[in-house]
């Protein structure tokens, strides 16, 4: 089985500024690693790249048997970028639900639209996975009336429902209150136990301790510092 | 609507102080000035005015034609100079109510409906009416050949009520004599009714059209006095029985080419016997003016439906277009939003037949209003997506959607949120721009308006009964609008 992702030799750099330099860096399949380091040093931007919002300047990114190069031709390629957004899911820090859907047409959206599911299957699914992160009742109700917590876990739903092979959260818990963070990192064990590939920014204690089965640690340029296993009780 | 009755209060307020202004200032009769002044000033067209009032072709500056020479002749007469004052002929009898001359001299037909506001002088011509067609048209040879043709003429000239006559006449009015030949040669209309003076000297210069059959019906050309002016009246008639006894005004025809056996009777008419009392009550105006408010409700959606797909387009030419389609939407909206629609108007109805390219009044109008707006539609739709949180674009983008999904499910009904109050703003515009496309024969409301009170003069009570049309349909969509924003705004978003 290929590696979840592959990163080889990756440079990005905004102007003269470099973001990151050279960097490799392995995930297995079923790995679950979370991404350490002050803030600022490119891991925000090391996510942004993985699904290609950020292009960059040399290197290349393997996912499963995708690739994506520095050198290639965007709008040639775009329905391999797409393809590799199609299998890779992304949690955001702010969430960025959409304000004029309801909450279950956010997680239809994407597979009525892009994996062309039939409308019931789509919205079985869809309630299913709300059921899972406790938000069943809420289905029809619009972004703008739910709590953080609560968006960020539709949001972690609407990213599941493309059934990704990985799944990248960008530091989920910062924007929330303490109290909600702790039904976060139970909401991201429960997923954690699909086998999924998961690569999670955070500086949560409670998500490194319970649910990581790597850590590594990034200094500035996204250099590795560290890069340890870490054994979790399942 | 908790401020509604004060505003109703400063509103009739207003509409007092309005009325009271309107009320004569001075009632002097107008010799007194001339007399001050040394100066009789009289009223006329020079915009196609020939023969009758026109600038010289050869000096722009100077004024000549039939009536410039006896109006000079009865300035003489009365021992002061004649002063001409160009205003738009459907402004006349207005103008001169509004004391802006002493005469209204300028091929003015005595009807009974204008002998209700002014007084006129004795007769100083006879004329009929002219039937104009294109030169290979056989088919024409009479008044009876009318009937179902587009005919063109003066608006609100005694022609015009001629036509009406006959109700299987499609009559269109214009504001003068050249653009009703310029049209008839295009082919817009398939022929042209005007004063016979009018006929007999634009028609001969044009090589493609020929008049037809007899000259229909009869008038009389009279100087318009304001009624507060006896003594004016009783002077001028006395200047212009002068002229007709000595033969003066006979040597003016001839030299005019104009004089013909029905002239005799000038010397016979002395004065007007006051006609029957006309009709003229506003009540027949009233259909008229809702017909026109029907054209311009239906003008209004189809150059908005025309504005919004057009700036739907551009806007996204603008935002997401290579170099060269980003640089020509630059261009189109930069020259539609920088140049009058009036303009845009003219071009487009009178200036592309030139190039062979004929469009009916309505299509033009149409597309002049549409393209006009569609620059600022796009605009307005590029502000409304611009403004989208770029989290939105990413989100979608992360979904696998593709760039037209991202913009038709994410990004377009974010931005149309955002657009549509300014696009409503810019709807209720249009709706009262059309009454622009009036200049290009469109009887919109406006121009509804303009006919019924040169006609009946009853600027104030038509004028407001129009604007309170214009407002019983522009407020509904107000509160349309309203009630959208509303039920967006409930849905949390």
């Amino acid at each position: 089985m290929p590696p979840a992702i592959k990163i080889e030799g990756l440079t990005k750099r905004f102007g003269d500024n470099v973001v990151i330099e050279r960097l490799d860096l392995t995930i297995q399949p079923g790995e679950v690693a979370v991404l350490q380091g002050p803030s600022g040093v490119g891991k925000s931007t090391l996510l942004r790249t993985l699904t290609y919002l950020e292009p960059f300047q040399a290197g290349r990114i393997l996912l499963g048997e995708l690739e994506l190069s520095a050198g290639m031709d965007v709008r040639k390629e775009r329905a391999r970028i797409r393809a590799a957004r199609r299998q890779t899911g992304f949690v955001f820090q702010f969430f960025n639900l959409f304000p004029h859907r309801t909450v279950l047409e956010n997680l239809m959206l994407g597979p009525v639209q892009v994996l062309k599911l039939p409308l019931k299957q789509a919205r079985a699914e869809a309630l299913s996975l709300l059921e899972r992160v406790g938000l069943a009742e809420k289905a029809g109700a619009y972004p703008a009336a739910l709590s953080g917590g609560q968006q960020q876990r539709v949001g972690i739903a609407r990213a599941l429902a493309m059934h990704p092979r990985t799944v990248l959260f960008d530091e989920p818990t910062a924007s929330l209150d303490p109290d909600m963070k702790q039904e976060m990192v139970q909401v991201i064990r429960e997923f954690a136990k699909d086998k999924l590939t998961l690569l999670i920014v955070t500086h949560e204690p409670a998500v490194i301790e319970s649910i990581a089965t790597r850590v590594i640690k990034l200094g500035p340029r996204c250099a590795i510092l560290s890069d340890q296993r870490n054994h979790v009780s399942g | 609507m908790r401020f509604f009755p004060p505003k109703l209060f400063y509103g009739l307020c207003f509409l007092g102080l309005i009325l009271s202004l309107g009320a004569p200032v001075y009632a002097a009769d107008a010799w007194d000035a001339v007399r001050k002044t040394g100066e009789l000033r009289w009223g006329g067209d020079s915009a196609g005015g020939a023969p009758y009032v026109y600038a010289d072709p050869e000096n722009p500056k100077r004024m000549i034609g039939f009536e410039v020479e006896i109006m000079d002749q009865i300035a003489r007469q009365l021992g002061v100079k004649a002063v001409f004052v160009d205003v738009p002929w459907d402004d006349l009898v207005p103008a001169l109510l509004r004391h802006n001359f002493e005469i209204a001299f300028n091929g003015l037909e005595i009807t009974p409906g204008r002998l209700e506001v002014i007084q006129f002088t004795q007769p100083y011509y006879f004329f009929s009416a002219q039937i104009t067609v294109r030169k290979e048209d056989g088919r024409m040879t009479g008044w009876q050949d009318l009937e179902g043709k587009k005919t063109g003429t003066l608006a609100t000239s005694f022609t015009q009520s001629l036509l009406e006559q006959n109700k299987k006449i499609e009559v269109v009015t214009y504001p003068g004599p050249v653009e009703a030949y310029h049209d008839l040669e295009s082919g817009r209309v398939d022929a042209v009714l005007f004063d016979a003076p009018m006929a007999s000297f634009y028609v001969p210069q044009n090589p493609r059209l020929k008049n037809i059959g007899v000259p229909v019906g009869e008038g009389m050309y009279g100087g318009g006095i304001a009624k507060d002016s006896p003594e004016l009246l009783q002077r001028v008639n006395g200047a212009l029985r002068e002229l007709i006894r000595s033969g003066e005004i006979e040597r003016i025809y001839r030299r005019w080419h104009l004089w013909d056996e029905r002239q005799e009777n000038l010397k016979e008419a002395a004065s007007l016997s006051e006609k029957s009392r006309p009709q003229a009550g506003l009540a027949q105006y009233v259909p008229i003016l809702l017909q026109g408010a029907a054209v311009t409700v239906l003008l209004s959606c189809f150059s908005m439906a025309l504005a919004v797909f057009l700036g739907f387009f551009l806007c996204l030419a603008k935002l997401y277009g290579t170099r060269p389609v980003r640089w020509l939407a630059n261009i189109y909206i930069e020259v539609i939003r920088g140049t009058p629609l009036l303009i845009q108007l003219y071009l487009l109805y009178y200036g592309l037949p030139n190039l062979g390219i004929q469009l009916s009044a309505m299509t033009a109008a149409v597309l002049g209003l549409g393209l006009n707006y569609s620059a600022y539609e796009a605009e307005i739709y590029r502000a409304g997506l611009l403004a989208v949180p770029k989290g939105q674009e990413e989100a979608a983008r992360c979904l696998g959607m593709t760039g037209w999904q991202t913009l038709w499910y994410v990004l377009i009904p974010q931005a149309a949120r955002m657009a549509l109050p300014p696009s409503t703003n810019d709807f209720i515009a249009l709706f009262k721009d059309t009454s622009l496309v009036s200049v290009i024969t469109v009887m919109e409301l406006t121009r509804a308006y303009n006919q019924a009170a040169t006609r009946t003069y009853r600027f104030l009570e038509l004028g407001l009964l129009t604007a309170l049309l214009y407002f019983l349909m522009s407020f509904p969509l107000s509160l349309w609008a309203r009630s959208l924003e509303k039920k967006q705004h409930a849905a949390g978003y």
